[in-house]
């Protein structure tokens, strides 16, 4: 049986005021309860929040395994609640991370889909309906509303991304969305309840998504305070000086991060009374239970400016069990508005963010601005969110990695037009017919695995270490897909076409960070193409560990000049490194605008005489025409000049430095610990990394560079290139000792 | 597939046993021999019944339940025994409410429901037997509180009807129940110049009661011809009143012999004497031998206060005692080092030594002797005393004792038993009763249906005692009744302990997680209860324990009320005083288990032969009686239809399974239907308990 419910639109306001309201679909803001304008209206929010990885991996988390870690089973949360929207009506569900839904409507059968669709978008009665109606008229529903909100692949991080992958990232859901649910799938705001610190970026992003709003849950501590007092918790961020207007974006800080008041939480992960109504049984609470939350409304009023107010109903995995939920939010409704009988003004209704920044938006008023971002935050008063700026640099770097392969295996796939998308996306495995999957490895998917390293626990690294290691596989087994696109496309494009010579199997030298690359050891001859995907040539030093020696030839057949050069010590001793290469053949490579360009190697046979000038423990200057980079017989670097400017820039100490971590419990705020998130050192004075250094200054025809050796876990080289303008550091940190028990944080200092 | 309050989310174990399934049977086609589907108990059990095959048979019992080595659950019969005595009470009043709801046609079934509900609730396998968390075992306590709080109506509406004469009308002097009466103590009646007393006999059968009336004046007591009848003025004893939370300042309490008529009541009105009179106790003794004796027995105690002698003279049976009195076992703690034997707790009871010590090696005796009562009070130390009564005519002796607060300063567990050491020669075997009903043999060490190695002395030793337990030899049987379950057995020849009260330190690991350490008014919790002995032949046993169990069990109620009419001969112009349902007198060995009216015509009731085969050469023969006799006052019986136990089912139409044992054996029970369609005469076998729902003109 269906309850029918009915539901007032103040369509005519939206009409007399010119906003144009798409006629077509029961979803938006054309469904939105905006309550009772002489009310409180307290919109509550029913949400999970669904991290894509963190103490467990993401597929962990999908399907509940590892529930000692944590209870947490994203496929129950959906199996629950859509059921749930569909018994009643009145109910709301806003869901957020689109790698979870995925993973879920994969598995759905065509049944299930369309009636999710269903939820997401209502009816089309609904606006013939509105067209009979000129006054107030009233909608009808079926079933409840799901709506998605952000819909990110994940909630990205915003301290640690780079824009080029939130866009990616954002596009990956949207695209889901778009070809699963049409119009009404498009998300209107962004909803960033859990990183920690907020991106002006982002903002600017998300304004140019076409959302609407912004809402955030975590905000510096001081900050918070002074927003409540003077009631600035909604403002319009100005998220870009050059943009201007177009980057405006409503956003809202949340009250307590993203959940529900104290002790209305009424999911079984929490231990709140639930709402107790038949007086016949022991411990009758609905009385208390109201005031209560009556109480805990008014409070929360206080810090905003109209009489609309959100409740976010939710926290971490919650709704497994969603029953439990939606039964108490249903009774707790009914008792609080039963108090308008008695003058009550607090109005509970379901509702969704999107709802409430629509009634916000209805309130005729002018808001608060903001021009700056909202970084670093304070958890309080010595736990600042700043650790997680560094922590897991190699994820990090990797990250950043596999990024630049997901874009050239995009580029490489369209100009050699293979179609090959699905190999590395895997929205492109839909069947558009059936709008069903085709079979696909999720795990090989570059798209989808940077998808979820964009989480707020994931390239943040802020995840345990198990999830780390996942997040790095989902990387490396995208990039091995990615491989094999970069090959099939290389195979179209580097072949002339009339020879019958097959191309040879390209590959990746993922070690080259460490001057390794196994597969070209003692080789008779290979190539290197590289593909610059840049609009604009290119010219790029090259980098080749070997273990013979070579000549190279460029890619009008030319033998170029190659640099032979002694692996660094520091170098060779990282462990795992496995190369028996001790030279690295270093030489200037020409790339032309999005192309490729491939040099041939071909052993030589007599060993050629290095020209090569090596200085140690000495003073000692690098130079060519631009740059002059001073450095004492300490190691110490002295001084930069440029010489085209005729300036210095004199250096009092530059190098390795480290704090040392505070220890503690964390279990008061004094006792707080450096950890994943907060960096926190225990004095505000870094110490030398050691108190003396070695310096080796070595001079080829390419390169002049200076190899300063700390101790035996630092180390850095500073090298200028040929003609280049720029000085490059190189550095190698660890592995970190720790036999002394103090946690160490390294950093970079230049004075 | 499932555990304790597990698919709280049903879908995360229907999604993952439906792929389980799947994925299993799927194997058929590489060969596996494994089926997998959903199905039911009673779909198992089917698929058992349709196996053509034989099946073990099984005679005795699944107790005691020892879950790994050294873990007895048998510290389970005795835990919480204040709540395992009030859980009986509340039965008590429950029934008594039903049969006044009955007979009065008040029809308001609906009140009693709540009381109904808290006992269904009570009998929980974690409620009644106080393996509960101590606030759960509060809010069961409060439960059955509130259901007996709403009966109160219900014997108003009853009494409202039955206690006023004909012609009479207006309302009835409030009736109230004395709840503290276990501790002598009823406030309300405390210095009023009259009140009534109102006994109700949810028995058959008449009986004779000595109800304790707590008193702060002296009366005079009219029964209900108007004779005023002679009442002991004893002294309340000061073990009772030292109990913490006793408000009360009576310090006396008058003692009567009441005879109330079968299924009916007899009032007792108390007047308040203008002068005081000194009191009529026959003879005290101190510290001195004594005896207690009427014409059926005697009992005899020495200097010391020990239990010496009872003999049964109309039997002219002795039994002597090498001991009768209160011991205690040390609490097992359980050693972190192997936390796999668990301590003793809530579940397990688990003495840390074989031997139960004294609780005191000398104890004070004070005997008491009056015409309706002679007793022996017997104080061990200042937390364990008790009382042994013999009432005027009694063939049976009543222990009533008082332990707590049980001392823990010494932070040692201590669990309390009564021990009878008597020279019967009993061997290794002793008896008790299952649910109060059927009595099993038990044998010392051993188990009947696998070689059992007796691997502790004591706790394997443990049996349920619901209702009583025995000992005997050729000529004499020795059985004590209980007024609650109970545990304990028979450990040495010759001996019954009785396990009474426990408080233990630590918890048992059986998933509780809290220690039985139950307190009262910031002390360690004080108990009372009731033994009863009978001492006689063991053919003539039956007879007194299944009467004297029954009359326990089914207790008069008293209430009380303030009938504001100044003198008795307004109270008698107003009220009958005595009444009883029945005008003819019911075979002895019939019980009427249920009496419940279930709308204004129509009536459940359950009546029960209730001695087993060949206890009695005269009452465990099947025995015929008339139910229209049940309803005299009532009405004319129309029709009845026998029912299954639970009442949900005509007899007529049940069909169970029939299975086999060894040597062609069914199970299968010619049910031999009654023909009730002309008669309400029916018979009763030993032990049958009978269901009809009765329909009335």
């Amino acid at each position: 049986m269906y309850i029918s419910i009915y539901c007032i639109l103040s369509f005519l306001i939206s009409a007399c005021s010119g906003i144009s309201v798409k006629a077509s679909d029961g979803c938006g803001y054309d469904v939105c309860n905006l309550g009772d304008p002489n009310k409180l209206n307290v919109h509550i929010v029913p949400h999970t929040h669904n991290d894509v990885g963190w103490l467990k991996t993401v597929d962990q988390y999908f399907y509940g395994a590892r529930n000692d870690i944590q209870h947490a089973a994203v496929q129950y949360i959906l199996d629950s609640v859509i059921p749930a929207l569909i018994e009643n009506p009145d109910r709301r569900f806003v869901y957020v991370e689109i790698a979870f839904f995925w993973r879920w409507w994969i598995q759905q059968t065509e049944d299930m889909q369309n009636t999710v669709r269903k939820l997401v978008n209502e009816s089309k009665e609904i606006s013939d309906h509105r067209r009979k109606n000129v006054e107030v008229y009233s909608l009808q529903f079926e079933i409840g509303h799901l709506e998605f909100i952000s819909g990110g692949w994940s909630m990205n991080d915003e301290g640690v991304t780079h824009y080029n992958s939130i866009i990616d990232q954002h596009s990956l859901g949207a695209e889901f969305l778009r070809d699963q649910f049409g119009e009404c799938g498009r998300p209107k705001l962004g909803w960033q309840i859990d990183p920690f610190g907020h991106s002006k970026e982002v903002a600017s992003l998300f304004a140019q998504m076409g959302f609407d709003g912004l809402f955030f849950g975590r905000i510096d501590f001081q900050d918070y305070t002074q927003r409540n007092q003077s009631k600035t918790m909604e403002m319009i961020w100005k998220g870009s000086y050059d943009l201007g207007e177009p980057s405006w974006l409503f956003t809202g800080v949340i009250p307590r991060v993203y959940t529900a008041p104290q002790s209305f939480c009424f999911d079984y992960r929490c231990h709140d009374e639930p709402i107790r109504d038949d007086p016949q049984l022991h411990d009758y609470n609905v009385p208390e239970r109201v005031q209560a939350f009556i109480d805990a409304a008014h409070i929360q009023a206080r810090s905003y400016t109209t009489n609309h107010i959100m409740m976010t109903m939710g926290s971490d995995f919650h709704y497994e069990n969603s029953n439990e939920w939606f039964k108490n939010l249903e009774k707790l409704m009914k008792y609080v508005n039963a108090q308008q009988a008695n003058g009550s003004d607090v109005n509970l209704f379901y509702s969704t963010p999107t709802c409430y920044l629509y009634a916000l938006n209805q309130v005729n008023k002018t808001w608060p601005t903001k021009t700056d971002d909202f970084f670093p935050i304070s958890w309080n008063t010595h736990g600042l969110w700043t650790g997680y700026f560094t922590s897991r640099p190699a994820l990090k770097r990797y990250e950043r990695y596999a990024n630049n392969i997901l874009q050239v295996t995009k580029q490489l796939n369209a100009f050699s037009n293979l179609t090959l998308r699905h190999a590395f996306f895997p929205l492109s495995n839909i069947d558009k017919q059936t709008n069903l999957f085709l079979s696909l490895q999720i795990t090989s998917c570059i798209g989808e695995a940077m998808g979820i390293v964009q989480h707020h626990d994931a390239v943040s690294g802020t995840e345990k270490q198990h999830v780390a290691n996942d997040y790095a596989q989902r990387l490396a087994q995208g990039i091995d897909s990615a491989e094999y696109v970069v090959d099939q496309a290389l195979k179209k494009l580097l072949s002339k076409g009339d020879h019958s010579l097959p191309v040879p199997n390209q590959f990746f030298c993922h070690f080259l960070n460490i001057s390794e690359c196994l597969p070209i050891e003692d080789q008779n001859n290979f190539t290197i193409t590289i593909w610059n995907p840049t609009i604009q040539p290119i010219e790029q030093i090259v980098r080749v560990p070997v273990t013979k020696m070579y000549t190279i030839r460029n890619a009008t057949g030319q033998g170029i000049v190659a640099d032979m050069l002694p692996i660094a010590l520091s170098v060779k001793t990282i462990p795992g490194r496995m190369s028996r290469a001790d030279y690295e053949l270093l030489f200037t490579a020409s790339v032309p605008g999005l192309g490729f360009s491939t040099y041939y190697f071909e052993t030589k046979n007599q060993s050629v005489k290095q020209t090569m000038k090596v200085i140690r423990d000495q003073a000692c200057i690098l130079q060519n025409k631009h740059l002059r980079i001073e450095f004492d017989e300490k190691g110490n670097l002295i001084k930069i000049r440029n010489l085209d400017r005729n300036f210095d820039v004199a250096f009092s100490g530059q190098g390795l430095y480290w704090y040392t971590s505070f220890p503690g419990n964390s279990s008061m705020p004094e006792f707080q610990a450096s950890g994943a998130y907060f960096f926190r050192p225990l004095t505000p004075y870094p110490i030398p990394a050691s108190n003396t250094r070695n310096i080796t200054c070595t001079y080829t025809h390419q390169v002049n560079k200076a190899s300063i050796v700390y101790n035996n876990w630092a180390s850095q080289e500073i090298s200028i290139y040929g003609e280049g303008h720029i000085v490059e550091v190189e550095w190698i940190v660890g592995p970190i000792p720790i036999e002394d028990d103090r946690g160490k944080e390294i950093i970079m200092r230049y004075d | 597939m499932g555990d304790d309050f597990q698919d709280v989310n049903a879908n995360e174990k229907f999604k993952n046993l439906d792929k389980l399934i799947q994925y299993v049977n799927l194997q058929q086609a590489n060969g596996s021999d494994v089926n997998v589907f959903y199905s039911t108990p009673s779909c198992y059990l089917y698929a058992l019944n349709k196996v053509n095959r034989e099946w073990k048979s099984k005679n005795d019992d699944f107790f005691p339940y020892a879950s790994i080595p050294f873990a007895y659950w048998t510290g389970y019969f005795t835990s919480r025994p204040a709540f395992k005595r009030y859980e009986r009470y509340a039965n008590n009043i429950l029934q008594v409410t039903r049969q006044l709801n009955g007979f009065s046609q008040i029809n308001l079934r609906d009140s009693i429901f709540y009381l109904s509900e808290a006992m269904g609730l009570a009998q929980h396998h974690d409620a009644v037997s106080g393996t509960e968390k101590q606030h759960v075992a509060d809010d069961y306590a409060q439960r059955l509180a509130d259901g007996i709080g709403r009966t109160i109506d219900v014997i108003n509406n009853a009494y409202g009807k039955l206690l006023l004469k004909e012609n009479r009308t207006g309302p009835i002097a409030h009736q109230f129940l004395c709840q503290f009466s276990n501790i002598s103590e009823c406030l309300p009646i405390e210095g009023q110049n009259e009140f009534v007393l109102t006994l109700w006999n949810p028995t058959i059968h008449p009986v004779t009661t000595h109800p304790r009336v707590p008193v702060t004046r002296q009366y005079l007591i009219y029964d209900p011809s108007g004779t005023i009848i002679h009442a002991e003025y004893l002294p309340i004893p000061q073990t009772i009143r030292n109990i913490p939370g006793r408000t009360s300042s009576a310090v006396n309490q008058y003692v009567f012999q009441a005879s109330l008529p079968a299924l009916g009541y007899n009032t007792y009105y108390f007047k308040a004497r203008n002068a005081t009179i000194n009191e009529q106790i026959k003879e005290s003794t101190v510290n001195q031998a004594c005896t207690l004796q009427n014409e059926h027995l005697r009992v005899e105690f020495n200097e010391l206060g020990h239990l010496k002698r009872i003999t049964n003279l109309d039997k002219n049976i002795v039994v002597s005692f090498t001991e009768q009195g209160f011991y205690w076992y040390v609490s097992y703690t359980s050693n972190p080092t192997t936390p796999e034997f668990p301590s003793s707790g809530a579940y397990v009871f688990r003495p840390l030594y074989p031997e139960a010590f004294p609780v005191s090696p000398l104890r004070q005796i004070n005997c008491t002797i009056t015409d309706t009562v002679q007793k022996a009070s017997i104080i061990f130390n200042d937390w364990i005393s008790q009382e042994i009564h013999l009432y005027r005519n009694a063939s049976t002796l009543e222990i009533d004792w008082t332990v707590g607060p049980i001392p823990i300063d010494d932070n040692i567990g201590k669990e309390i038993i009564i021990r009878y050491n008597t020279n019967i020669d009993s061997g290794s075997k002793y008896y008790t009763d299952a649910n109060g009903r059927e009595v099993l043999e038990r044998i010392r060490n051993h188990r009947p249906t696998w070689p059992y190695f007796p691997e502790v002395p004591i706790t394997g030793n443990y049996y349920p005692i619901n209702s009583r337990i025995w000992i005997r030899d050729r000529e004499r049987q020795l059985t004590i009744l209980t007024d609650r379950s109970e545990g304990g057995g028979s450990m040495y020849d010759g001996s019954v302990e009785i396990m009474i009260h426990r408080r233990i330190l630590h918890d048992d690991s059986m998933g509780v997680g809290e220690a039985l350490n139950e307190t009262a008014y910031g002390k360690g919790l004080v108990v009372t209860g009731k033994h009863i002995l009978i001492i006689d032949r063991p053919s003539d046993s039956a007879r007194l324990h299944r009467t004297g169990a029954q009359q326990m069990f089914m207790h008069p109620l008293a209430t009380y009320s303030l009938p504001n009419t100044s003198s008795y001969t307004n109270y008698s112009n107003m009220y009958k005083q005595s009444w009883s349902v029945l005008s003819d007198a019911m075979p002895l060995n019939v019980h009427l288990l249920t009496f419940d009216q279930l709308n204004s015509k129509q009536y459940l009731i359950r009546v029960e032969h209730y001695f087993e085969l060949n206890e009695d050469d005269v009452y465990s023969q099947p025995v015929t009686i008339d139910l229209q006799t049940l309803f005299t006052s009532i009405g004319t019986i129309k029709d009845m239809t026998e029912l299954i136990l639970t009442a949900n089912l005509p007899l007529s139409d049940l069909h169970r399974l029939e299975w086999m044992i060894k040597d062609d054996q069914s199970s299968r029970a010619d049910i031999i239907q009654q023909s009730v369609s002309n008669t309400t005469s029916i018979t009763l076998n030993p032990m049958q308990i009978r269901t009809f729902q009765i329909d009335i003109l």
